[in-house]
């Protein structure tokens, strides 16, 4: 009798050459949140997985028990192959962070529908004509983080708690993982302009738009406040959308 | 296997083949046992030539090949063109096309690819030294033969960006149905991308 197997829809987060010709893929499945699974022979022979194990697809996957906290990957069909992120590096770029942040700030094993839904949009935003991959994927990481509940505190000052009117700069302390009033201000604060604190206000609540209408400044300002509250909350940089590009900031630098 | 603890010189060798690719535990054991009962001169001449392969092999100071000189034997022949470079992955790619017979040009090899979900990006492959190459000779076409997988892509989509400053011709190789392949057992993607790569006869 054959093992059993559940299928799931799923997003692959990464996959690593493991032995002679089999796979280790991260997984974000629909139905077990997070999951790690081998994918015996998908080096090999393409005829189990084809090219279903790349990044960026919705796939249909077959996942059986496994050894130890490895699942068993017994099949993946393409849905949806999203191959528009394929035709730029800026897209590329963008997904492989949404993908990436999705990976560290996920946990194993637990479901969550929202943060499957918001990848599957922000994936198929970004496959589609037109996109702004930059500011599509900053309102991705704003939104994810506030489904993980690591939203920064954008509304009053950490130490004081005097609110901060909204409309106004404020400086922003990773290691807070808040904003200060000026004096509280330490090393390694950035400076939260007003548009760029409003936008990412909106951002953050799931009220705004997707491709809201920021300035490249207030692109990168959002940027570098979101990198920096991850790297103070995970101790690692997870890095941007900017990895692919030229003098982009990769993290392994 | 352990047989004698810390100390155990045929565990250590078995732990050590284990490590090679597609070299499981038995089959470790089984070379080990092969090794240990064979001529004690090969086991010194395997073992010399294994201590200085990081010595005697480097990487080509043009193309980045492995080589035993300083420049390898493919950038040393004078009767291969300079017209065509072809970016590839891996030197066991090189290697891939060189069997094909199909292709007298140089090559460049990354030895990595971009990869996003990775944090790997230009900065990290040998890729400024590829628009050097480019740049100083009069290169009429680069072939990027990277993998058809995302990374692959990734990293022909930044070569053909990169050399377009130069006006530099960047092609980058078919993909599709396997000489000989059954469309019905093609997979979507494959098949997806051979249609959309069609040429018309």
């Amino acid at each position: 009798m054959p093992a059993p197997t559940e299928r799931t829809p799923a997003f692959v987060l990464r996959s690593v050459a493991y032995g002679e010709a089999d796979r280790i893929v991260t997984l974000l499945t629909a139905s077990k949140g997070r999951v790690s699974a081998l994918a015996r022979g998908a080096r090999r022979s393409r005829k189990r997985f084809g090219g279903a194990l790349e990044p960026y697809a919705l796939l249909e996957v077959e996942l059986g028990a496994g050894r130890g906290q490895l699942a068993r990957l017994a099949g993946a069909t393409v849905t949806r192959a999203n191959a528009g992120i394929l035709t730029s590096l800026e897209r590329m770029g963008a997904a492989g962070a949404a993908l990436t942040w999705t990976r560290e700030l996920g946990v194993d094993g637990q479901p969550d529908p929202d943060v499957f839904a918001l990848v599957h949009e922000v994936l198929a935003d970004l496959a589609a004509p037109g996109v702004h991959a930059r500011k599509r994927v900053l309102v991705f990481q704003a939104r994810l983080l506030a489904l993980h509940g690591l939203a920064p505190q954008l509304d009053a000052c950490a130490v004081s708690g005097d609110p901060c009117p909204p409309g106004r700069a404020a400086y922003f302390d990773p290691s807070r993982g808040a904003i200060v009033r000026r004096r509280h201000a330490g090393q390694g604060h950035l400076l939260l302009s007003a548009p760029a604190r409003a936008g990412l206000r909106t951002a953050l609540a799931g009220e705004g738009a997707e491709e809201p209408p920021w300035s490249d400044a207030v692109q990168s300002e959002v940027s570098a406040v979101l990198r920096a509250h991850v790297r103070a909350q995970l101790g690692k940089d997870l890095g941007g959308a900017d990895v692919l590009a030229r003098g982009g900031a990769s993290p392994r630098r | 296997m352990a047989l004698e603890g810390p100390s155990d010189p045929l565990g250590e060798l078995v732990q050590l083949l284990g490590r090679l690719p597609g070299i499981g535990e038995r089959t470790a054991t089984r070379l080990a046992y092969h090794v240990l009962a064979g001529d004690a001169a090969y086991a010194g001449a395997l073992g010399e030539s294994l201590s200085h392969i990081h010595a005697r092999i480097r990487r080509c100071e043009v193309c980045g090949n492995f080589s035993a000189e300083a420049v390898c034997p493919i950038c040393r022949d004078p009767r291969r063109s300079d017209d065509q470079i072809c970016v590839v992955a891996r030197v066991p790619d090189l290697a891939a096309i060189e069997r094909s017979g199909t292709f007298r040009g140089r090559y460049h090899v990354l030895h990595g690819l971009l990869a996003p979900l990775d944090g790997v990006g230009p900065e990290d492959l040998p890729l400024d030294a590829l628009e050097a190459r480019v740049k100083a000779h009069s290169v009429e076409e680069v072939i990027v033969a990277t993998p058809l997988s995302v990374e692959g892509e990734a990293t022909a989509l930044y070569v053909a960006e990169v050399l377009r400053e130069h006006g530099t011709p960047v092609s980058r190789i078919a993909s599709g149905v396997p000489h000989g392949g059954e469309l019905e057992y093609t997979d979507q993607v494959t098949l997806g991308r051979a249609l959309e790569g069609r040429r018309r006869l």
